[in-house]
């Protein structure tokens, strides 16, 4: 190994530190959970400090059909429409989770739950994005692309 | 000919080494992570030349030095890429579909350009160019997914992505360093 191998290590991992440090000092205050899908805001949910606001817990699923997409709140786990493309969200005081999604890769299925500020579970097929924003109101901590 | 036999030889192993990957469950909740083990055998086409540009400056005439100083892409840069490609576009259909080849691509072109301008400056060992292809591939696959889903939230990983690019980097940059002897010796039996 050279010494340019150990520089370039170093500051890669110096680079992932400082990262990390800014996404966790980011992500403290009150924050919301935004839905959104193809970059469209569908749903916000108030979320605080540490786990979810109750009235906004339960079951989301959104389905993703020709004439657009729509989405309902259930209390309790929903019976899913066949033949209908959608993503099942669960909300819940532990966190946010993709419960099932009929995408090909079922990526955001296996994603672990989220809970704090600027995570994300993305469905790349569907486009589909449930990210913890900032304080209510206020952007993650490098803003939105629109 | 004996060229094209190692070339095939190679894209089968790196076949089988993309296949080994999908089985393995590598991705700790997060998307994006991978070790990488196909990439091993794009370093090694990177090293492994037959003639490097140098070499063949100092054998031939200044002609010939001028000649190859203006190629950008080496030969082994050259077989590295072709291999690759070739590697995503039939692991693609052979193991998942055309959606993750496109996204597979991109994170390879990212990450053999950084290998190859990596490698071009000179001060990089194996594991160093290894360690700037793991890290560029996920910063790559990162912007994609940011250009794909329209957000910046996923910039949130980049930390885990850039450490786990590291790590994969080093230890496929060295494995490729012990490898590399025997791929040449290979090449030269039956000489």
């Amino acid at each position: 190994m050279t010494r340019a191998d150990f520089l370039l290590i170093g500051i890669c991992l110096l680079a992932a530190a400082v990262l990390a440090v800014w996404f966790v000092l980011g992500g403290r205050e009150g924050r919301t959970l935004r839905i959104s899908c193809d970059g469209k805001l569908l749903e916000t949910v108030a979320v605080d400090g540490r786990g979810l606001v109750a009235n906004g817990a339960g079951y989301y699923l959104f389905l993703f059909e020709e004439s657009g997409t729509t989405w309902e709140r259930f209390e309790t786990y929903p019976e899913v429409p066949e033949g209908v493309s959608y993503n099942l969200l669960s909300v819940s005081e532990s966190g946010v989770s993709v419960e099932a999604a009929d995408c090909r890769d079922q990526i955001c299925v296996r994603h672990r739950s989220i809970s704090s500020g600027g995570e994300s579970i993305i469905c790349l097929p569907h486009r589909f994005v449930a990210e913890i924003a900032g304080r209510a109101g206020e952007e993650t901590p490098d803003g939105m692309v629109r | 000919m004996r060229r094209t036999v190692k070339l095939g030889f190679l894209l089968a192993v790196a076949l089988i080494l993309s296949y080994v990957e999908s089985l393995i469950p590598f991705s700790f909740g997060i998307p994006g992570i991978k070790l990488g083990l196909p990439n091993l055998i794009v370093m090694l086409l990177l090293y492994d030349q037959p003639k490097t540009g140098s070499d063949l400056a100092k054998q031939k005439s200044r002609a010939v030095n001028e000649q190859v100083r203006e190629r950008f892409f080496s030969d082994g840069a050259r077989e590295a890429l072709l291999v690759n490609a070739l590697r995503i576009v039939l692991s693609g259909f052979l193991f998942s579909n055309l959606y993750t080849i496109l996204y597979a691509l991109s994170g390879a072109v990212v990450s053999f350009s950084a290998m190859i301008i990596g490698k071009k400056c000179g001060r990089f060992s194996m594991i160093g160019v290894s360690v700037l292809g793991g890290v560029f591939h996920n910063i790559g696959q990162i912007i994609v997914a940011m250009l794909v889903v329209e957000t910046f939230a996923v910039a949130y990983y980049s930390p885990f992505l850039i450490v786990a690019g590291v790590l994969t980097g080093a230890l496929l940059g060295y494995a490729g360093m012990e490898i590399l002897p025997y791929l040449r010796r290979m090449g030269r039996e039956g000489e």
